[in-house]
């Protein structure tokens, strides 16, 4: 564990090297919130709640998701890593005193904390700008949501991972990410669940978005014990379903590793 | 001038000819890559389908008038970046000092650089935006060469304004992380109604980042044809095209070689 938290360090120490880069990242992802809080502004321009939700909610919702997704996207899922399985780089660090997994999830960690934590603050701040104080937040609930966001970008790594992972078997495999990435959007970042028909919003429950995008979005803008059981339960299945089958497919995928010498 | 013209339609063809057959040795990336883009942009359109659940019209729009916005979209984005994908890559050629290897040809350095990439995932976008545009518009022969113009003329724009920001390179250091914000900010901006923006943002879409000229006043003329709008966005688009050639061309006196090897295959 103590090998992986060291992964974790040197990488953020690496990051923080890059900081200023950021800055250009905040004009895009300002733009974005603007735009949905005008769409959403308009959208309740003639009602105060909408499936449960309030304007206040609704966009605080968009924006703290928006931040969450934006904030954990790096390139060594999408890339790097299925770049190293294809070109046989792998083999370089197979041989390595750590597993090639939790070694990938530690980097990718470490990579994204840093940006992560400041798309967050930078969230709120645009919030509390173009919204204003987020309605019935109480801070006793954060330890709680802060455990739900930390669960959500593990599940969604290690997705990421079961995703790269499919490099061994696939040559071109980077549509995969757009698709699973615009599914994550289009369904659990730009509105909540309950804004889907009511018929197919039991069966979102089961997949990633739920635990992912939704829960820890839905615990910000309305915390319920009830709502917290409910999203632990399913991260926790999640995480460990996402990673054992990282871990089996890693074990399958070295099988058919052919690496050149040299 | 007219020997010019044919000179460089022809090396565009040459280009794409060429640029195709590389993409296409490898028949089932390019097949697949398509696939998933036609997939990837018809995803948008389920967030159109839930937020017009909850209104029947959003700034001004109806549904059928989102789908001819995201035809519009996904045409002239699929039209600029099969045939001038290389323009998205010119601050990155400015920086590297990578541009000696245009310079040196006896051809227009702009439209040599431009034409000499095409990006396999575009012909998707560009059917997406065609198929959307069938499906919106239906079989009215007026409104569907409009469409076309329309997609030519945006992607005139597009690609204008993405060889203005990146003409910033020349003389803003660091200016690629600026110049593909500017892309960012005008693809997003272009895939909403214009009816959810304020006056002062509207201002904007018709000057700074050009959004208005490329979907909003090409939807209305569509949808009500008037003869005087359509050739604001012809002279527009002209306008636009001359002032990159100006821009570049300014800039490019400024640019200065890295003295790099690198080989063009």
């Amino acid at each position: 564990m103590k090998k992986y938290f060291y992964i974790f360090k040197v990488s953020l120490i690496e990051k923080m090297q890059y900081l200023s880069n950021l800055a250009f990242d905040f004009i895009f992802f300002s733009l974005i919130v603007f735009i949905l809080t005008s769409i959403w502004r308009y959208i309740y321009s003639d009602a105060e709640i909408i499936n449960g939700y309030m304007v206040n909610q609704i966009m605080w919702y968009a924006l703290l998701a928006e931040a969450f997704w934006f904030g954990s996207r790096n390139r060594i899922f999408s890339e790097e890593m299925s770049y190293d399985i294809k070109s046989g780089n792998i083999a370089c660090k197979i041989n390595k005193p750590y597993n090639y997994i939790f070694f990938s999830l530690s980097k990718y960690l470490g990579d994204i904390f840093l940006k992560l934590v400041i798309f967050i603050l930078v969230g709120i701040i645009l919030g509390i700008v173009f919204i204003g104080s987020l309605q019935n937040f109480h801070i006793k609930n954060l330890p709680l949501i802060a455990l739900v966001y930390v669960l959500g970008v593990i599940i969604a790594s290690a997705i990421f991972i079961i995703i790269s992972l499919s490099s061994f078997w696939l040559e071109e495999n980077k549509s995969i990410y757009w698709v699973y990435d615009k599914i994550i959007i289009m369904l659990g970042v730009k509105f909540p669940l309950e804004m889907l028909p009511i018929q197919l919003q039991p069966i979102f429950k089961f997949t990633p978005i739920f635990a992912c995008a939704y829960g820890p979005m839905k615990l910000t803008v309305d915390f319920s014990m009830e709502v917290f059981y409910q999203i632990i339960i399913a991260q926790s299945l999640w995480l460990m379903g996402s990673i054992f089958l990282a871990l089996f497919m890693y074990k399958k995928g070295l099988k058919k590793i052919n690496a050149n010498g040299g | 001038m007219l020997n010019e013209l044919k000179k460089n339609i022809k090396i565009l063809a040459i280009n794409l000819k060429y640029n195709m057959a590389k993409e296409m040795e490898n028949r089932t990336s390019f097949v697949s890559q398509v696939i998933f883009i036609l997939l990837n942009n018809a995803l948008y359109i389920v967030q159109w389908l839930v937020f017009y659940r909850l209104k029947s019209t959003i700034g001004g729009y109806s549904f059928d008038n989102i789908l001819i916005l995201w035809a519009l979209g996904a045409a002239s984005y699929g039209i600029s970046h099969l045939f001038f994908e290389n323009v998205y890559y010119i601050p990155e050629l400015i920086s590297n000092g990578k541009l000696d290897a245009y310079i040196t040809q006896p051809l227009n350095v702009l439209w040599n650089v431009s034409v000499s990439k095409t990006k396999p995932s575009a012909f998707g976008d560009l059917l997406y935006g065609i198929v959307l545009a069938i499906i919106s518009i239906g079989a009215d022969f007026q409104k569907i060469f409009l469409f076309m113009l329309f997609s030519c003329l945006g992607a005139i724009i597009l690609t204008s304004f993405s060889i203005l920001a990146s003409s910033l390179t020349f003389w803003i250091k660091r200016g690629e992380q600026i110049a593909h914000n500017l892309d960012f900010s005008i693809r997003i901006a272009s895939l909403y109604p214009e009816g959810i923006f304020n006056n002062f943002i509207k201002v904007i879409l018709y000057t700074i980042v050009p959004t208005g000229f490329i979907i909003y006043l090409p939807i209305r003329i569509i949808l009500n044809f008037n003869l005087i709008s359509m050739i604001s966005v012809i002279l527009f688009a002209s306008f636009f095209a001359l002032l990159a050639f100006y821009v570049f061309n300014k800039g490019l006196k400024k640019y200065s070689s890295s003295n790099l090897m690198s080989a063009r295959i």
